[in-house]
């Protein structure tokens, strides 16, 4: 039952205990007649306006809790508080098509000043939930530019906050932070470790079940990891199931208003699909995912669903939707100057490009071989991901094409791109077979 | 993440979740299923005397078995299997020449506004008024049966039309005349919905004739083909009515059919196992069957709206004159061929029954209404009402049982294996013959005392309804733009909300599934003949009391086939093109 129903039932239940003790205790005897309430009856009448009145007590107690972490309504005196404020206002921008661009700029340009308040006042059991409104945001800015190392940094800070302050809450979200700064670190078991650690320390208050279904994501997004390194077999399938299973749980353990996980739990469905070369399933969830998003506004959540669909799509040999969903997505990720998305987008058409023709053709400008596109886009691609140290793929691809960029393109690596029959038969065949993947724009 | 695929390494990136943990409990996880539970509840009434007839079909003196099945070493019962198969070939037959019409009229406007009505009134008539019409139209005296006085004045002699051999002549054309009509006005709504700039496309790559065809037309009705072939050759497996009004009794033995041989036995006195296992047989023809078809009734999820590219060319390329003269010397003999059965029962019915009787339509000795008078007489007003009734109700108990499932098989979020298992077990429910519930559910009529009254036979009308409700509004809702109903979603709104801005959109299937339960239930038979009792004096119960008479009763048959049909052919006259689009809802490009 949502919190405005319990609150609505503990006043409707409050008033009922009013109008009983009104009844028992001050009715005239016409109205006992009316009634016909006798001596006993006046004795239960008072038993239900007691028991009424334990009952809105029961449903109001919620609210009490509630307002201790809750600063008193006003203006905020204090630079922390300010700035908690606004660092709050700026996460909920960031990413979304209302201020989004405004948002990454005001992130990069404030991260500093963020970062040193949070260690001014990591020792002020006073300041503990400025603090963590504070670490909230920064922990969305670090996840969405891949920065594990800053990332884990501020989860050991918001623990010892946590554990100052005897908030167990707190200590349980720094685990959960801790674990996706070393899985996107690479370190898989610590991540581990870190999930366990927050599993220990769940407590039954009331984003119990959105902390558990983050914990599941987790999990899953871990497993996937391991299946990257592992060769298709066995032991991939395992972890790949495994990943699946545990996003399957968040999604059932999800509290019902929690949107963004809704989406992250499908998205990762919609991988899970990806790794078992399922195209079209993984469509399924990608494009249910973007349409989520783009009711929201969501601009981000759009444009990774969209990359994805460009894979989905590369997955089941339609080269030209890829190319399209991976240049929609990368438009995207530019309205709301989401540069890592964006350098990622470029990197697959330039490894696309490299790999296949047909791409190369469809990007090429002013006459281009293939290997020179590629180079262009991968080049882009790693400058907007501040190089290509550290992103292994992009590295290899960049290599590969600066390798062959000298030189001249094979005949058939760039064809003119024309209507032909196999192209009617094919374009036939996917507007029967895929009703929904088609690219917005085209 | 580097993932390898198509030969690409692919880095893929999944999402976290950031930011202040959500406050709030889990959703309810049952919650979905306890909203499945009223069409689980209704489609037990054929769920559960199914089973009991497959349990029956295995039950033999000895224990288990397959015993029973030896009923099909019978000639008869070899015979009726045969027939039926052939019954799947004309199905197939008329599939293809249903669309070489449609190809032939599509672009041809005009052609279509002289077919559409004549096309659709067969199609709202029941198969019994078509059997009458048709009885009527070869009768085997020249100066009544049409064909054969036609024959006779041309080769001075004709051949027996109602007799063995010839029989197939007559069945063959009711079933086509009946039929025709819904396989055509469905391949040309999905010739329609080609695409203009394919259209425009294809021309100017010089595709033609087959090439064409292969390329562009078939593929894309693919899934057409699936609906119209799961209908017909379901239909065309569990013929009944027809073959029992149109066939004289001596006759029905050379016309038999699985069905028709199912009744015959148990009205023999046959061995309850053994006719279990008949109309198990039937139900496996037909499931193997509607299982292969649902090939064609898989059907994805519609495009997004933003992603349908608005047509730069609202008109397409015109027909040449050929095409229009082809379309035209195709298209009115088509038209005729279908609207003359209705003058002929029209004109039949304006006779006095026994001028009816000794005449043909074209005479114009004992012109007058008494023929509607008789059928009055045998009971046609209360039927008239009772049928009403029945169809209404189970029309509101199909569509407020219905529209719930399928939305919550669209996007009620439950599991995929799920919701494929459901969907399949609708397919085989909705083709499932009445043979293989009709023994039970008479027996447990019977025993609560339900047997004759007009609920139960609402009741078995809803269940048979219910499975292809579901799909088809399933398909309809699955076709909502994604990001209306996820804007419902995400507005926190309530379901009912959420399925009032879905319907918006899926009105046509929502009328198409309205109108066909309403037609399917007031022109049925066989559930009212083998179901029901003369309690629930369903109308076509009373035309076929009057056709068990037909040289002296085909004025008041033919009267009752008329006033009967009067109400589905203004239905389907009304709401063909909404039912076409409802009927097509996913299956556009």
């Amino acid at each position: 039952m949502s919190r405005r129903r319990d609150r609505r039932l503990g006043d409707l239940i409050g008033v009922g205990a009013v109008a009983s003790f009104v009844v028992s205790g001050m009715a005239s005897d016409s109205l006992k007649e009316i009634i016909g309430a006798s001596g006993g009856g006046l004795v239960a009448w008072l038993g239900v306006g007691v028991a009424l009145t334990v009952l809105w007590l029961v449903l109001n107690v919620p609210r009490w809790p509630r307002g201790e972490h809750r600063r008193p309504a006003g203006a905020p005196t204090t630079e922390l508080g300010a700035s908690a404020e606004q660092a709050e206002y700026w996460q909920v921008a960031l990413g979304s098509d209302v201020g989004g661009m405004a948002a990454a700029e005001w992130f990069d340009n404030e991260e500093p000043k963020l970062r040193k308040l949070v260690a001014r006042h990591a020792a002020d059991p006073a300041a503990v939930d400025d603090v963590a409104q504070l670490c909230d945001a920064l922990e969305a800015w670090y996840v969405r530019q891949r920065r594990p190392a800053e990332l884990l940094d501020l989860s050991e800070r918001l623990a010892t906050i946590g554990d100052q302050a005897g908030r167990r809450d707190l200590k349980e979200i720094a685990a959960a932070r801790a674990a996706t700064a070393h899985r996107l670190a690479g370190d898989l078991d610590a991540a581990n470790r870190e999930l366990g650690r927050s599993a220990g320390l769940a407590a039954h208050g009331r984003a119990a079940a959105a902390l558990k279904a983050r914990r599941q994501i987790e999990w899953g997004l871990a497993n996937l990891a391991r299946a990257d390194r592992c060769e298709p077999g066995a032991d991939f399938e395992e972890h790949v199931t495994n990943a699946r299973d545990r996003l399957e749980d968040a999604a059932a353990t999800l509290p019902r208003n929690d949107l963004a996980g809704a989406t992250a739990v499908q998205l990762g469905l919609g991988i899970v699909a990806l790794y078992r070369q399922d195209g079209e399933q993984a469509l399924d969830h990608l494009l249910s995912v973007a349409a989520r998003a783009r009711a929201t506004r969501d601009r981000s959540t759009e444009a990774h669903a969209q990359e994805l669909a460009g894979v989905a799509a590369w997955s089941q040999d339609n080269v030209r939707e890829a190319v399209a969903w991976w240049q929609a997505a990368e438009r995207l990720y530019a309205d709301i100057d989401e540069r890592e998305g964006r350098g990622r987008c470029l990197q697959h058409l330039g490894s696309a490009a490299l790999a296949n023709g047909v791409v190369a053709g469809l990007l090429r400008r002013d006459g281009e071989s293939g290997q020179a596109v590629a180079t262009r886009l991968l080049k882009e691609s790693a400058r907007l991901r501040g190089g290509a140290e550290g992103h292994q793929v992009l590295q290899s691809y960049l290599t590969m094409a600066q390798d062959g960029a000298s030189r001249p393109p094979p005949p058939s690596a760039a064809p003119t791109p024309r209507l032909t029959v196999r192209d009617l038969w094919r374009w036939v065949r996917r507007a029967l077979s895929q009703r929904g993947p088609r690219p917005p724009g085209r | 993440m580097p993932l390898l695929i198509n030969g690409l390494r692919v880095e893929v990136v999944g999402r976290e979740i950031t930011g202040r943990p959500v406050p709030g409990r889990p959703r309810r996880s049952y919650w979905p299923y306890l909203r499945g539970l009223p069409s689980l509840a209704l489609a037990s009434v054929l769920i559960i005397p199914i089973a009991v007839t497959t349990v029956g079909a295995f039950r033999t003196k000895h224990g288990v078995g397959l015993g029973n099945f030896g009923v099909l070493t019978n000639a008869g019962a070899g015979r009726a299997l045969l027939h039926s198969l052939i019954w799947v070939a004309v199905a197939v037959a008329l599939i293809a020449a249903g669309f070489g019409i449609a190809m032939l009229g599509h672009r041809v406007s005009g052609l279509w506004r002289i077919l559409q009505p004549t096309l659709v009134v067969p199609f709202a008539i029941s198969g019994l008024v078509a059997g009458a019409a048709f009885r009527i139209i070869f009768d085997p005296a020249p100066e009544r049966g049409t064909v054969t006085a036609v024959v006779t004045a041309v080769f001075h002699s004709s051949p027996v039309w109602l007799s063995p051999g010839f029989i197939w002549v007559v069945l063959v054309s009711a079933f086509c005349w009946g039929w025709l009509g819904y396989v055509v006005s469905l391949f040309r709504a999905g010739l329609e919905a080609i695409p203009d700039d394919l259209a425009r496309a294809v021309k100017v790559d010089g595709l033609r004739g087959w090439r064409r065809l292969r390329v562009v037309e078939l593929p894309i009705l693919l899934p057409i083909f699936g609906i119209i072939g799961l209908t017909l050759v379901v239909a065309a497996v569990r013929l009944f009515d027809l073959i029992l009004i149109t066939a004289p009794g001596a006759m029905q033995a050379d016309a038999d059919v699985l069905a028709l041989h199912w009744w015959r036995t148990t009205n023999a006195g046959e061995d309850s196992g053994r006719s279990a296992a008949l109309a198990l047989v039937l139900f496996a023809v037909v499931a193997v069957l509607a299982v292969l078809g649902m090939r064609g009734l898989r059907r994805h999820w519609a495009m997004p709206e933003s992603a349908i590219p608005p047509s730069a060319q609202p008109s397409r390329p015109l027909p040449s004159r050929n095409r229009k003269v082809l379309g035209l010397a195709v298209g009115v003999p088509v038209s005729v061929f279908c609207a003359f059965p209705v003058l002929v029962l029209l004109l039949t019915a304006l006779h006095e029954p026994a001028a009816a009787g000794l005449h043909g339509w074209w005479s114009s000795h004992g012109l007058g209404l008494s023929s509607f008078g008789a059928a009055v007489n045998a009971g046609l007003l209360r039927a008239l009402v009772s049928n009403l009734l029945i169809a209404v109700v189970a029309t509101m108990l199909v569509l407020a049982v219905a529209v719930r499932t399928a939305f919550l098989l669209a996007w009620g979020g439950l599991p995929q294996r799920l919701t494929r298992t459901v969907v399949i077990a609708c397919v085989v429910l909705a083709v499932t013959p009445v043979q293989m519930y009709a023994a039970p559910l008479r027996e447990a009529f019977a025993y609560s005392g339900l047997a004759g009254l007009r609920i139960s036979l609402v009741l078995v009308h809803a269940a048979a309804g219910l499975p292809f409700a579901i799909l088809l509004l399933r398909v309809a809702f699955a076709s909502a733009p994604a990001s209306l109903v996820a804007e419902a979603l995400q507005g926190q709104a309530r379901r009912s909300a959420v399925i009032t801005r879905v319907r918006q959109t899926c009105g046509p299937a929502l009328t198409a599934v309205a109108v066909l339960q309403f037609v399917l239930a007031w022109n049925d038979f066989t559930v009212g003949f083998l179901i029901g009792g003369p309690g629930a004096t369903p109308l076509s119960l009373v035309l076929w009391g009057e056709a068990r008479q037909f040289a002296t009763s085909a004025g008041t048959v033919a009267a009752a086939a008329v006033v009967s049909s009067i109400v589905p052919v203004v239905l389907l006259l009304a709401y063909w093109p909404t039912v076409v689009r409802g009927l097509t809802v996913g299956t556009r490009p």
